[in-house]
């Protein structure tokens, strides 16, 4: 039985202390993780909204509630991206956490058709376990169990961030407006191919060295 | 592994011949159980026996697309209408069987759903299978069974490992759960921990990493507090786990096996929290002498040395190649005690 969007509401405003001192610990952990590798631009985590979580509580999937129970649910209340120079640290960043935060789940999220250029970053799911927990986290009822990561490079985040405030309105804006949208995704992934290959120009000449 | 206000909804059971690389071997039975008072009272027991010990959590090793066998059979346990939970547990008995390799004896997996509100719990549980009690199928081609001399399966029987998953029919749910299993970490680990590596398809919910570094941490902490002879029994507990053939540990068992009162209490310290403190986790031994940063030597002698590990190649020479290698150490003296019975791992 869905509970009242008041109530959940008030559960939420509740924990955010809780999630907040989740998001720390996982912040410090996986700074400490990533310390050996190179080409890390941010490391960082944050605790969703009490209005953006209400948002997303109250979101409709073929005429029901997406949620019915979005305390449990809803698995971007503690959120982390790690920013990266290059593609390929991607990979490198995903290896360092393999049998250390367990995942869910992991997607690279990109456009289907290769014609087309949108948002790119891959996404992991992972899961909450008691060591990354504080003392008081036990008493939580309807727990998140999982907490998102997003791993991009600086280029895929350059696009992402600006762009979000056009996503919502993408029906509303001038076929041009769209166009040039799409044209600065494309101009992104286009830089990423170019650092790319100038970075492996620059791994080769520090070989010949 | 509280029981309030959960009520037994079904109980599934299949008799387990251990089938590993037997690729011929017969897919095993699995019968309802008859949940009659008899049966609940008997469980209810065998049960009471397994929430004496403290339970580890564990997380499913889930793939990209969020699918795991384990998981799906649980679901189909948990939440399957008509024939749809047997299916789940003929999944988990397979499963089971193929996990298991020959020098396991045939075992009594028991399965069963108890339910509160819209949430399900299912337990599962291995006994050894006993000449004195049986699993008895209702009739001819009956899938319902019932445990026949339910007394002795009660006061005979040892329950060998249990798994626990609790949650709702939603995809956040059945990912991580519990478990006990007495034979774990006791002896090398491709055979002991078949039923979380294996079976479940999991690992501890406290990783190799982590929970080595809060051991490595404790210590550090404890190490800290601790006074001349203090400081002896934290490097010697730190020797004593690196050389300890068990693997699987809790930072409260390493406390209550290594440290007295004080040191025990700042090790502990390092704990956020109950489960972390009685969580299981693999002791990484390779990493605990990085992070600990400490070297212990043993000489043909009888003498233990031990360094920090910016002292190797200064104060502490090491000389000669492969198996014959020798030590010195040269240094002012900085303290001396004379211990009687020093208690070595």
């Amino acid at each position: 039985m869905r509970r009242e969007l008041r109530q959940i509401r008030g559960a939420y405003e509740a924990r955010v202390g809780l999630l907040q001192a989740v998001a720390r610990t996982l912040e410090t952990e996986l700074t400490g993780m990533l310390a050996h590798l190179p080409h890390i631009d941010r490391v960082y985590f944050r605790t969703k909204s009490v209005a953006s979580f209400m948002e997303k509580a109250q979101a409709m999937e073929g005429g029901r509630p997406k949620y019915e129970h979005p305390l449990e649910e809803i698995e971007d209340q503690i959120a982390g991206r790690v920013l990266v120079f290059y593609r390929p640290d991607i990979a490198a960043v995903l290896e360092a956490l393999e049998g250390k935060w367990r995942k869910a789940e992991q997607v690279h999220r990109r456009p289907v058709s290769t014609s087309q250029f949108d948002y790119e970053t891959t996404h992991r799911i992972c899961i909450i376990t008691p060591d990354m927990c504080p003392p008081e986290w036990a008493q939580l009822e309807e727990q998140p169990t999982t907490f998102e990561l997003q791993i991009r490079t600086l280029a895929q985040h350059a696009w992402s961030e600006p762009q979000h405030a056009f996503y919502k309105n993408r029906g509303g804006l001038k076929e041009s407006s769209e166009r040039k949208l799409y044209w600065a995704a494309a101009s992104a992934w286009g830089m990423d191919s170019i650092w790319e290959e100038l970075q492996q120009e620059l791994a080769q000449l520090h070989e010949r060295r | 592994m509280a029981n309030a206000n959960w009520e037994l909804q079904r109980g599934y059971a299949s008799v387990i011949y251990p089938s590993k690389r037997d690729d011929g071997a017969e897919t095993p039975e699995a019968f309802v159980l008859r949940t009659d008072a008899r049966f609940r009272q008997a469980l209810a027991v065998a049960t009471a026996i397994a929430e004496r010990r403290t339970m580890s959590p564990v997380v499913l090793n889930m793939n990209d697309d969020r699918e795991h066998p384990v998981r799906e059979a649980l679901m189909k346990l948990a939440f399957g209408q008509t024939r749809t939970p047997l299916a789940g547990m003929v999944d988990l008995a397979v499963r089971l069987a193929r996990s298991t390799d020959r020098r396991t004896q045939p075992s009594l997996f028991i399965v069963t759903v108890d339910e509160k509100g819209e949430s399900r719990r299912v337990s599962m549980y291995v006994f050894p299978e006993e000449s004195t009690f049986a699993l008895r199928p209702a009739g001819r081609g009956s899938t319902e069974a019932f445990l026949e001399h339910v007394n002795s399966f009660v006061l005979e029987s040892q329950l060998r490992k249990v798994a626990r998953f609790e949650g709702k029919n939603i995809k956040t749910h059945f990912i991580s759960g519990s478990v006990v299993d007495l034979q774990i970490g006791s002896s090398p680990r491709a055979v002991a921990d078949y039923w979380v590596t294996d079976f479940l398809r999991a690992g501890f919910a406290i990783n190799d990493v982590k929970g080595t570094t809060l051991v490595a941490d404790g210590l550090k902490a404890a190490f800290q507090k601790a006074d001349a002879e203090g400081k002896q029994r934290v490097m010697e507990a730190a020797m004593a786990l690196m050389a300890h053939g068990r693997r699987a540990w809790s930072l409260e068992r390493i406390a209550s096996e290594y440290l007295p009162g004080q040191l025990a209490s700042a090790f502990c310290s390092v704990a956020q929290n109950a489960d972390t403190l009685v969580g299981k986790f693999m002791l990484n031994k390779d990493l605990l002498r990085q992070r600990i940063n400490y070297r212990v030597f043993q000489l043909t002698s009888g003498v233990w040395v031990s360094s920090p590990f910016d002292e190797i190649g200064r104060s502490v020479v090491l000389e000669g190649h492969g198996r014959k290698r020798t030590l010195t150490a040269r240094g002012e003296i900085e303290s001396e005690r004379v211990r009687s019975n020093a208690k070595r791992a």
